[in-house]
Parts: C-alpha cells; structure tokens; sequence
C-alpha cells in the first residue's frame, strides 16, 4: 500500500444548505471587531462555513464550545492528512501537545506543565515587576509611543526568554522570528510547501533547540530544559521529534499570545475612559478588570479541531472528517453567561471564560500571562493617569494567525 | 443527596446539595462560591481549586493520582495534609457532610 493510498479522507454526507453561513472567519473585519459577529452567534447552535473548498463546523455556544474542547474521542486534536488543515500546521507535521489526544497528551503535558505553574510563576513575579517598571520608566520620557512594539513585545520577549528561560539576549530572535513566522503558514494553498522565509524561522528554531539539548547533554543545569533532556536521554519517555516540538512550543508559544492579550487589553481600556478611570481610581479592581478585558477581548477566536465520528450538537449534524472550529471568543459573549455580553464592565469579574481554552489542552501558560497583564497593565494605568489612544480615529491592523487578533499598531499618548 | 460543606476564606460557610458524581470544584462554580477558581475545567491542569479536606473525610478518599499530586505542590496555596484539588473529589453518598475549606488565594498576585 502506497502512503497515498493510505490517507483516509471521509466523504461528508450532504449538508443543509439553510444551516451555511458565507462569512469570513478570519477576515481583518471580524478580527478588528469580532463582536457584532460573536453576539449572533453566542446563543445559537453551531453552523457551517467553507473554508479552502471543505465544509467546516463552527461552535459557539459556552457549554457546547466546553464540551467540544474536552471531548477528544469525538473532537479529536490529531490532524489528520488531507482533511484540509495544513493552512493551521504551524509546526510541520510534528507532534506538538495541542495536536495530540491522550494518552500521549498526557505523557507530554506532564513535561512542559512543571514551567508555568501558579508557584513557579510567583517565582518570577519580583523580576516581572522589576522589568515593567524599568521598561516604564524609559517610555515616561516620551510623550508618545508603541503599546506593542515599544512595550508589549519587548517585554514579553524580555521576560519569556530571559528571565523564565535564561537565553543570551543575542539569540532572541531566533524565537521572536519564528513567533512572528508562524503566521506565514497560512498564506499559502492547501498541499503547497511551507513558505521559505517561515521554514527558514522554523529551521533556526529547531537547531538552536538542538544545539542547546547538546549543551545540556554536556553541562546539565538544574533546570527545566535538562530535566525535559532527560526524560529522553534516560528515561526514554519521549522520542526525539517529541524533545523538539516540547522546547520550540515553550520558547515559542507565549511570545505573540502574551503580548498580543497585553495590547488588546490596554486598548480596550483606553476605548472606555470611565472604565479605565475606575480603575486608576480604585487598583483593587485590577484583577477582575483583567478577567473581564480576557472575556471580551480573547486573543484568540477560534480553535480548529478534527471530527473522529459522527455527532449531532444541538440539532446540528457534524459528521467525521470536517474541520470544526471552537469559537473561545463567541463563547465568552454566551448571553447565559455574561448577561449584556457587549458590555465592558470592570466590575464584573467574570468566571468560567474560555480565552485560555478548556480541559486537557487548557493553556499552560495561563498563569504567566496573568501575572504579565497584572504588571504590565496595573504598573501603565497608575503610572500615566492620562495614558489614552494618541489617535483614536488611527484604524488598527491585526496580524497574527488566521484564528487570532493581534494587534499591530497602538499608539498611546501619556502626558 | 450529600451535601458539601464550603468553609470559606472569611469564615462564613456554605453547605450545598450535590448530585452523586459530581466533583467539589464543579459544585463550588456552580454555586458563585468565592475562592475556587477552577481555570481549567476540571481536569487536573491548572492548580486552582485547592481545597483542605477535614481529616475525618481526607482517609476516606483515594489517594491523589501522579498529576493531582504533582499540582498540589505546585499551587498558590500551602500544602497542607487533606490538600486536594477539588477537580479530582467527587462526592459520594458516603461522603455526605464532607466539609472542605478553601484557602485565602489559587493564584498569586
């Protein structure tokens, strides 16, 4: 049997016309705003879009995007070839813990949950304060500067790659090009080869993981990055593909999503002046101004997943081999939930948001970037009691992957 | 039905009626009861539903498997004996009347 011959790409049963919606999901509209869309959605069950010529499922609804994100025998997270995902592959192929169903998930997980979890990020947090402060007080000197990248990226890459990881500051780039890479993934057709200039990213990442595995084969640190060596060199619990995929995800991962969730956050506040004076007035408001600035503002809005069999959510058949797409945004504007789900009230302190995703594959990271937004946005709002948009007619472009609304260009005003 | 009873970080308490089945964590979400996060769901991912069983009920539970014990020494709350992520108790007839406190935080400021 030839590999061709092997891949196995279900034929999906006609579907109800009426149940298509012709829209855009990753459009710059729904990413600049995606609430208008999110508010028809929240309450409704799930409906189909196409997507590269395949039918995809998108689901909304709180608790049926929950169960959709944790029951992985019919949701499963494995791509599969020819179903028409390889635009999302941002890893070539390779087995990253989002893209795996226990009990290989569990077996990875156990290796990369030790980096963020709440005690090792209180270790951080002295040093975290340390940097926003520093960073803060070199942009006090200007009237007028970049949220993302005179702020929000150089102090993610600041914190994520040298203080939590401990990398020379010269060889940042190798990962905050791949971050940025990522993205390329997704601009060329279905079944194309990865675009150069991201294999070329994806390849730098790969041989400093690869050089720095050798450097603790011969030098072992007390550290994560041996102790993740040494579950393959000893333990022989991961394979080698696994060993690379596990540290190019950790020094990957966080740099866009961090920063991006910092930027979406500062420009909300600074789209509601009353919101964001409560808070300057009142800073014991900051920890549910940041949930509710999570829940209205989720970096990212889908999450795409694979059908492994037939299922029916809410009326709505989706059949084995379809792409569904997860909305965490639309989840977090579900009426039943959040009543006045458009409304952006600090006060609100809203439980349960799926920003960070839901079960298994819940983000490792959340902790972190919680304790980076407290700094980053609780230091800002105090520091500059007049920080506001320098342009708030000033249209901003969002970049980042299909799924996700990253914001490129926030000019602040602080004097 | 067996209840649960929340002790909560200022003193007050709550006691609530479970289904059989059902987990501490979900019901404490359930019920708007302060001091249980629950970040993750229920799946014994994020640390945030620390809760002390009181010992008389702490050896009536299986042990904590690899992953919950691994997050309990991890979580923002000391670890004390009867610490449990409240994910992973579920509440059994047997277990009428469990009284669980919940500490002062899950996360760190």
């Amino acid at each position: 049997m030839t590999a061709q011959a092997a891949i196995d790409v279900p034929v999906i049963p006609p579907l109800d016309p009426a149940l298509f919606v012709d829209v855009d999901l990753y459009s710059q509209e729904i990413k600049a705003d995606p609430s208008p869309w999110f508010l028809q959605w929240a309450d409704k069950p799930p409906f189909y879009v196409m997507i590269h010529g395949r039918p995809n499922a998108v689901i909304c609804r709180h608790e049926q995007v929950k169960w959709a994100l944790s029951d992985h025998e019919t949701i499963s997270a494995i791509p599969q070839p020819g179903w028409g995902a390889d635009y999302l592959d941002y890893f070539n192929g390779l087995p990253v813990l989002l893209e795996v169903d226990p009990p290989e998930h569990t077996r990875l997980r156990r290796l990369m949950q030790p980096a963020f979890t709440p005690r090792r990020v209180s270790q951080f947090q002295l040093g975290i304060n340390q940097q926003v402060a520093a960073l803060i007080e070199t942009l006090a000197a200007k009237n007028e500067f970049d949220m993302m990248t005179e702020f929000a990226q150089p102090l993610v890459y600041r914190l994520l790659l040298g203080t939590v990881f401990e990398f020379p500051e010269k060889d940042w780039s190798i990962f905050t090009n791949l971050s940025h890479a990522l993205e390329l993934v997704a601009t060329v057709p279905l079944g194309a080869p990865k675009p150069a200039a991201y294999m070329e990213a994806f390849n730098a990442g790969m041989k400093y993981c690869g050089d720095l595995i050798e450097l603790r084969r011969r030098e072992p640190k007390d550290d994560l990055i041996s102790s993740i060596v040494a579950q393959h060199d000893e333990g022989g619990i991961i394979t080698t593909e696994e060993l690379f995929t596990t540290l190019i995800q950790l020094f990957a991962g966080g740099l866009g999503t961090v920063s991006g969730t910092l930027g979406l956050s500062m420009l909300r506040l600074c789209r509601h002046p009353d919101q964001l004076k409560l808070l300057q007035d009142d800073p014991s408001l900051l920890n549910s101004a940041l949930e509710e600035c999570l829940r209205i503002d989720s970096l990212g809005n889908f999450r795409h997943r694979h059908v492994a069999r037939d299922c029916v959510v809410d009326g709505v058949p989706i059949y084995r081999g379809m792409l569904v797409h997860m909305s965490m945004g639309a989840a977090n504007y579900d009426p039943d939930f959040y009543p006045e789900p458009n409304k952006f009230d600090i006060k609100r302190n809203p439980r349960d948001i799926s920003t960070f995703g839901h079960g298994l594959h819940f983000c490792i990271g959340n902790a972190f970037a919680r304790a980076v937004l407290r700094a980053g946005i609780g230091q800002l709002v105090q520091r500059f009691p007049n920080i506001r948009l320098a342009d708030p007619s000033e249209k901003i472009i969002y970049g980042g992957m299909p799924t996700e609304r990253m914001p490129l260009n926030i000019k602040l005003r602080v004097d | 039905m067996p209840k649960i009873i929340y002790e909560l970080s200022d003193g007050s308490t709550r006691t609530i009626e479970a289904n059989a089945g059902d987990n501490v964590m979900q019901v404490a979400m359930s019920h708007d009861i302060a001091g249980i996060l629950g970040r993750c769901g229920g799946f014994c991912n994020c640390g945030t539903c620390h809760v002390y069983v009181d010992a008389q009920w702490a050896d009536q539970l299986p042990e904590p498997a690899f992953d919950e014990d691994a997050l309990l020494s991890e979580s923002a709350a000391e670890r004390q004996p009867g610490s449990r992520l409240g994910c992973q108790v579920i509440v059994t007839e047997a277990l009428d009347g469990i009284t669980v406190t919940i500490p002062e935080r899950q996360e760190f400021d």
